[in-house]
């Protein structure tokens, strides 16, 4: 069945310039002039003798006239011929769709669409348009499907539906999210539901361009190309410009362990999204905790940082947040941190060293850390050799880091103690002199796929003095050495190191030999940090105690081991586990998760004998989540916006357009004006062929006034 | 300016007063014409007997009779002759109707007719009502002549044929007939109403006169024509008409010239844009020749 529809029919209003060519034609009649003729039966017989054409001139410029009104109103009523196929399997609501075309709603629902621009929001605008594009599918007896984009996509219905109405409330009812949306992901979920219709197939894609959702131009358009065939895909873009956002981060705070009393160096950064330079204050916020506002001046797209320093009185776990005034994007003026305070974290020694025999490693590590015993020191030392920690199973429970150095071996039950240790988030360190276990080191290290060492030690090269010529002295366990320290390294001689397998790809390598072999590397392994030197701290093994500040080096190593999970970035949209600590065993009342917005439920992953784990499936927004058992603070955890959400720059809509276009799949436009969203349903347009037939009654018209004789 | 012209007939007529004119009547005064048989009934005093005493044979005499002519001009004074052009025909500093020029033409022929000492009289032909003057040789007669032109208004129908008829009634002696119209009346009926004069042996000449834009549109463009006399409409666009309708006006005028002058009616056009005198002048010149 053949039928012409009207894409505008409201054009068809223009009919009544129809009025203009009659009332001209008429007027034309009425004010001919009249004149008294003598002649007028030679005039009579003249006029016979004319064409019949000549005498039907008036008439027939009339109706051409008429003609070429008509077809320019139809023209700009954009005519469509349809050619449809009447199937007998034409559908159902539930989803087979036959014939009926289906369009698919991709509405952004990234962090960055909470931009408020105007007094309104770029989602409220795409929700807004969205809904008249479900109205518009209704109003065609179409299916529709939305698919939200966000980090982890999803589907408003799991298939295609003529339930416009439903869909056009749950869009309505629908906020923006905190999260980095997948695109590529929504986009395939997108095909999914298009996969169904059988008619006619349209995307249209609700998004305010952000860069960061749309840089991934190969997965999105290997994602496109897996689109069926003939989709039409429409971007309709919310774009304003901001030129005032701002974001505030949490750079870094050291020491990585803060500990009750002593002085933790917060670092906040603040950088300025925007066209000009600004000065944003920026303040710290803790508990009972709010220091003076610092003001940064900050350039155009830069970032400038403030530190600020913060004491705990208390041990336990604390959030910070720093913030700055709001702007646009609310969602990155507050940047969240938590930290636990410690008053003295314990550090486990496995040594066969006696602590008290001189120039072994044992003794330097014990000195370093308890120079006073344990009381007043930083840390709690507890020196155990070997077998001892590998038959008391309770030995690691509670310690932040454990040493292995100077010990002949790591019995099998130790080595699962470690690795138990390391699924807590224990960091551990292995000194490697000339007494260690290699053979048990590197069954240790096979405990786990992907291992657990930075790298493994295989051969001792005891004849061969090695000099340290390379490090890394801005980060990690090495950033407070100052020039002087620096310069000192090199000049230490090691006179007993391994040789070793390369660094595994996701260590870091702090240190380095002059022949290229890792001397000192680190590995995350989950939330634990394993480091391994590749020398000895005794006498005999380097000269390292008696020209290197070897305590520095050994607070720095056990510091930077015991970084705690915390400092992992946690972003919306993300799977979220706090894990409280043993210290909390036994505490009366119930377990509780709470977020920025109230109580949440959560699931419990494992549950051990001194720690449980609370894990949430996603985190909804930033700020931070707690976890209490009672009354009692158990743990907490910051979570922030994805930086990538702050960054404004949007994707040239030409380069997204020649990224959608493939073969099959054609891009009608990226709209221009957000008002056009309606898709044009499959048919052949006949606006060209009126346009046409009215420049053919103008050319008529034309020949007609020229035609002036039989 | 006219006084140098003559109208001299082109046949012989029928005077009431001796005159310079021949008279078709041939009596026993006047010059010697010529002879011819006597027949029962004839006046016996016209057989000349010193034939009869050569001859045996009786034999009349007859002579040639000189008399004055009586010139009967008929000026239409129909609603079209009324006609002086439109508003965008260029006019002459004194634009004129063509019944004006037709008045002038007539008032030129009875000036020359009445400076010969022949009679002359206008009637002018309006409807079926006729107003006119009595042919006369009295000076006065040109006097009511022009006031008759002054004083009329050309409206309405002139039923020319009805006019010319009503004349060839009461005209019993041969004279001539000048007819000034634009003939925009049917052919059939005039025709039929000159014959009446012309089998009265009188000559009938018609001055056929056309305003220029009868003889080519004027430049107008598209317009309402409105018949002057019957009111009749029709619309037409002069410049997609004008070759049409020159043609069938050649064609019209072509058809009066034939269908007079198959009769012995001379068919003379007077253009207005040319003087009357002019026109007369011409005519008369040629008439002349034509006589001789």
């Amino acid at each position: 069945m053949a039928f012409i529809s009207l894409t505008m029919p409201w054009m068809l209003a223009g009919l009544s310039m129809l009025a203009l060519p009659v009332a001209a034609h008429l007027y034309h009649r009425r004010s001919v002039r009249r004149i008294v003729f003598p002649a007028i039966t030679l005039l009579v017989d003249a006029s016979a003798n004319r064409s019949r054409f000549l005498r039907l001139r008036g008439p027939l410029l009339l109706l051409l006239r008429c003609m070429a009104v008509l077809f320019v109103t139809l023209a700009f009523t954009q005519p469509m011929w349809h050619v449809s196929d009447d199937s007998p399997e034409t559908s159902a609501i539930s989803g087979k769709s036959g014939n009926r075309h289906g369009v698919v709603i991709l509405l952004d629902q990234s962090a960055s669409t909470r931009t408020v621009a105007d007094g309104l929001s770029l989602y409220e605008r795409l929700r807004v348009h969205a809904d008249r594009t479900l109205s518009h599918a209704a109003t065609d007896a179409a299916l529709a499907g939305v698919v939200y984009a966000k980090s982890v996509p999803e589907s408003q219905l799991e298939t295609m539906s003529g339930h416009i109405e439903a869909l056009r409330a749950a869009v309505k009812d629908s906020a923006p999210t905190y999260e980095h949306a997948d695109m590529p992901a929504a986009l395939s979920l997108a095909g999914e539901l298009l996969a169904e219709v059988q008619g006619d197939r349209h995307l249209m894609i609700f998004t305010d361009l952000h860069g960061s959702e749309w840089a991934d131009t190969t997965a999105i358009r290997a994602t496109a190309e897996q689109l069926p065939t003939g989709t039409r895909i429409k971007v309709i873009p919310s774009t304003r410009p901001d030129p005032s956002n701002a974001s505030v981060r949490i750079v870094s705070r050291t020491p990585d362990v803060p500990l009750v009393g002593v002085p933790v160096r917060v670092v906040v950064g603040v950088t300025n999204h925007g066209d000009s330079a600004r000065d944003i204050p920026v303040t710290l916020h803790g508990n009972n905790l709010t220091l003076d506002p610092v003001t940064l001046r900050v350039p155009s797209r830069a970032s400038r940082e403030a530190i600020f320093e913060v004491r705990f009185q208390m041990a336990g776990p604390h959030g910070l947040y720093a913030a700055i005034p709001p702007d646009a994007l609310d969602a990155d003026n507050t940047a969240y941190a938590s930290l636990h305070v410690e008053r003295q974290p314990s550090v486990l020694l496995v040594t066969d060293d006696s602590s008290k025999s001189p120039g072994s490693d044992g003794y330097f590590i014990s000195r370093a850390l308890t120079p006073y015993g344990n009381s007043t020191g930083a840390y709690t030392l507890n020196i155990l050799t070997p077998s001892q920690a590998a038959s008391d199973s309770e030995a690691l429970r509670g310690t932040r880091v454990a040493i292995v150095a100077g010990a002949e071996t790591l019995p099998s039950p130790l080595q699962r103690s470690l690795l138990e240790h390391i699924g807590r988030g224990g960091g551990v360190i292995f000194i490697c002199g000339s007494r260690t276990p290699i053979s048990d080191l590197a069954s240790f290290d096979a405990l786990l796929p992907g291992g657990v060492l930075p790298f493994v030690p295989n051969q001792p090269l005891a004849a061969r003095t090695s000099f340290i010529t390379e490090a890394r002295w801005t980060d990690g366990p090495l950033r407070d050495f100052g020039p002087a320290a620096q310069q000192l390294f090199p000049s230490i001689r090691f006179k007993h190191t391994w040789a070793a397998d390369n660094v595994h790809n996701n260590a870091v390598l702090w240190m380095t030999y002059d022949d290229g072999r890792p001397a000192l590397a680190a590995k995350r392994v989950g939330d634990s940090v394993c480091v391994l030197a590749n020398f000895g701290l005794a006498s005999g093994d380097s000269d390292l105690a008696s020209a290197a500040p070897i305590v520095a080096l050994i607070h720095s190593l056990v510091s930077f081991a015991s970084r705690p999970e915390a400092m992992q970035e946690h972003f919306p949209g993300q799977p979220l586990q706090l894990v409280i600590p043993s210290m909390m065993r036994g505490k009366p009342g119930a377990l509780s998760l709470r977020g920025p917005s109230g109580t949440l439920d959560f699931a419990l992953l494992q549950t051990g004998a001194d720690s449980v784990t609370l894990h949430l499936p996603s985190a909804p927004q930033p700020g931070f989540y707690t976890a209490t058992i009672g009354n009692e603070l158990g743990m907490i955890n910051a979570v922030n916006l994805d930086p990538r959400e702050s960054d404004p720059r949007r994707i040239d809509p030409e380069e997204l357009q020649r990224t959608l276009t493939t073969k099959g799949i054609m891009v009608n436009d990226i709209a221009s004006d957000p008002d056009d969203f309606a898709p044009r349903p499959e048919g052949k347009p006949l606006w060209g062929w009126a346009i046409v037939a009215a420049l053919i009654a103008f050319a008529v018209e034309l020949a007609v006034l020229a035609q002036r004789h039989t | 300016m006219l006084s140098g012209l003559r109208f001299t007939p082109g046949r012989p007529v029928l005077g009431r007063y001796a005159g310079h004119h021949t008279s078709p009547l041939r009596s026993r005064s006047g010059e010697f014409a010529d002879y011819r048989r006597y027949m029962p009934g004839d006046d016996a005093g016209a057989i000349d007997w010193k034939i009869y005493g050569r001859s045996d044979r009786l034999y009349i005499k007859r002579h040639e009779h000189e008399t004055d002519m009586t010139v009967r001009v008929v000026v239409d004074a129909s609603a079209s002759m009324a006609y002086a052009g439109t508003d965008e025909t260029p006019q002459t500093s004194d634009a004129i109707s063509k019944f004006d020029h037709a008045a002038r033409l007539a008032a030129s022929i009875a000036f020359v007719v009445a400076n010969q000492r022949d009679g002359v009289g206008v009637t002018l032909a309006h409807e079926s009502l006729h107003m006119g003057t009595e042919p006369t040789t009295h000076p006065q007669g040109l006097l009511a002549i022009d006031r008759l032109l002054t004083d009329a208004r050309p409206n309405g129908r002139a039923e020319l044929a009805r006019t010319l008829s009503s004349l060839a009634h009461g005209t019993h002696r041969r004279g001539l007939l000048v007819v000034c119209s634009d003939l925009h009346e049917p052919m059939p009926p005039i025709l039929e109403s000159l014959d009446l004069f012309l089998h009265q042996g009188h000559e009938a000449i018609i001055f056929h006169i056309l305003h220029r834009d009868e003889l080519r549109l004027p430049d107008i463009g598209e317009a309402m024509f409105i018949d002057s006399e019957s009111g009749r409409a029709v619309r037409a666009d002069t410049a997609a008409l004008r070759q049409a309708y020159e043609a069938r006006v050649e064609q019209w005028i072509d058809g009066w010239a034939t269908a007079l002058r198959s009769r012995g009616v001379a068919h003379h056009m007077a253009p207005m844009d040319v003087p009357c005198r002019v026109t007369l002048s011409n005519y008369l010149i040629t008439r002349e020749g034509e006589h001789r």
